[in-house]
């Protein structure tokens, strides 16, 4: 099986789109000069498109080239940046399939690469995804691993309404075996356990892995089960209530402050087990109710430090 | 949304331009819409593009209850659609066959490689929405020079002149129509009842 990094596996999952799929097109900024010269220079000009930075538009525009059968990829250059299309993505494109009462699909992929810890400032290093949570027939991806971030990008474009892909470039040099098939979007369980039960997406749910290892190593062998999210909307929850019976002990992880995003819904879903199910009361280990500095953004968001913390007085 | 729809118009153009279809994709809009920064995005792509694509503003100058003196420079679009490399052409919207000619000539134009704004003037007798009820005050001479050249008015009398209907016939059909579509309103009426 392959081993790539989740920065290649993005980029496999687009070259094996752009060849399966011969209605799709990528809209971006230098793209055919730089960032995808070699996908320009295979499928030329026609499906790999230079535009200006006219995020509104270019998101507008791929609902209308879905409207008539096509397939898009629309690279924004960050995900903070989703605020500046905040119209096109629900007014345009979320809700295309439910006003053409499902006739017409919007297989639209919206890629917001997360710009962490890179110093781009509050007006720059946003998740955002949590903004658009309650908005229905959204999908919305935070791939943790490579495999996730190689078969969400193609599940995804198969789905009938679009979806926002965050991927986390801090994890981009994490390598993963990539799975041998689509699992359809369910989530991963990424570490085995039975004694504390990790829900995360994204860079979190690699770092839950994380703490799952060192927890390992100072002698909680076998304690800590991991679930990565992956599609954070819809939520498999299915596998998060499996995973959560299964030790009676949840911590859920996520970037954004706590105000909304997966982990407060997960607490609520939780709240559906049947009355001890739980040992005690799912925690959540957010990220500061704050901007980010751009000077360091480390100590307002879950480290490897504070998720093992988490972890250890949940498993109390 | 206002706006939106024409970045969602100008991506139909797109979808027709990547796979070589001899087709145009054409949008209708206000001339309040100037205010919404779609349009301008969508007219900066779609012109740099050459996207077979055509923009028809009906432009009656009045945004809702503000007139255009109000909220622009010029009462023409065109100065603004210009400098992002569209076709333009400025179009008497109160006259069918002036419409027909330079929608004819938009489509030639945009099949062959530019996108096309037709800045149509024409005037709104009537409120903008039912659902504001917006006045607009003192604008009794301005009704009234405009009710001289309404559209269907100036179609009947052209067609009438031309000898390809009389002015009978045109009352029957209109009677016709009417009938039909009062017996479709009753029968969906009759429907929704249910």
């Amino acid at each position: 099986m392959t081993t790539l990094t989740y920065r290649d596996a993005v980029a496999k999952a687009l070259q094996d789109s752009m060849r399966d799929e011969p209605r799709l097109i990528i809209i971006g900024q230098n793209l055919t000069g730089h960032a995808l010269k070699q996908l320009a220079d295979t499928y030329g000009a026609e499906r790999v498109r230079d535009s200006s930075i006219s995020e509104s538009a270019m998101v507008g525009m791929a609902v209308g080239a879905a409207m008539k059968g096509m397939k898009v990829v629309v690279m924004i250059a960050y995900a903070d940046i989703a605020s500046v299309c905040h119209m096109a993505i629900v007014q345009s494109a979320a809700k295309l399939h439910y006003l053409t009462n499902g006739r017409l699909n919007c297989p639209v992929l919206i890629r917001l690469p997360i710009a962490r810890f890179r110093g781009h400032g509050p007006e720059g290093n946003e998740i955002a995804a949590s903004w658009f949570y309650n908005v229905p027939d959204l999908n919305i991806v935070m791939p943790g691993s490579a495999s996730e971030a190689y078969w969400n990008f193609r599940e995804a474009l198969q789905r009938p309404t679009p979806t926002l892909f965050f991927e986390d470039r801090s994890i981009h040099s994490r390598a993963g075996e990539i799975a041998a098939n689509n699992s359809g979007g369910r989530a991963q369980i990424t570490r085995s356990g039975d004694k504390l039960t990790i829900i995360a997406a994204g860079r979190t749910a690699a770092l839950a892995e994380d703490a799952a290892d060192e927890l390992a190593k100072q002698g909680n062998r076998g304690a800590v089960e991991v679930v990565s999210l992956g599609f954070i909307k819809p939520l498999d929850s299915q596998k998060v209530f499996q995973a959560a019976s299964k030790t009676g002990r949840v911590l859920i992880v996520q970037d954004e402050p706590a105000w909304s995003g997966y982990a407060p819904y997960l607490r609520c879903l939780l709240d559906e087990l049947p009355a001890g199910k739980l040992a005690v009361a799912p925690l959540i280990l957010a990220g500061a109710d704050q901007y980010l500095p751009f000077y360091d953004e480390k100590p307002f968001l879950p480290s490897l430090e504070s998720v093992i913390a988490a972890a250890r007085q949940v498993m109390k | 949304m206002i706006g939106g729809h024409l970045a969602m118009a100008a991506g139909l153009a797109l979808a027709m331009q990547s796979e070589k279809q001899s087709a145009v994709s054409l949008a209708f809009f206000g001339d309040g819409t100037l205010g919404s920064g779609d349009l301008h995005e969508t007219m900066h792509i779609a012109g740099m593009w050459g996207l077979p694509l055509i923009l028809v503003c009906e432009n009656n100058g009045w945004e809702m209850s503000t007139p255009w003196s109000k909220v622009r420079k010029t009462r023409a679009l065109i100065p603004y659609a210009e400098p992002f490399g569209f076709a333009t052409r400025n179009v008497d919207g109160n006259d069918a066959l002036d419409v027909y000619q330079a929608a004819r000539w938009a489509r030639a134009t945009a099949l062959g490689g530019q996108p096309v704004f037709l800045d149509c003037f024409t005037f709104r007798f009537g409120l903008y929405s039912s659902h504001f009820g917006e006045v607009r005050p003192g604008i009794d001479e301005e009704l009234q020079e405009w009710e001289k050249r309404d559209p269907l008015k100036r179609m009947a009398d052209w067609l009438i002149a031309h000898h390809v209907v009389s002015a009978d016939d045109l009352e029957r059909m209109r009677q016709e129509e009417e009938a039909i579509l009062e017996k479709t309103f009753e029968q969906v009426r009759a429907e929704v009842k249910q």
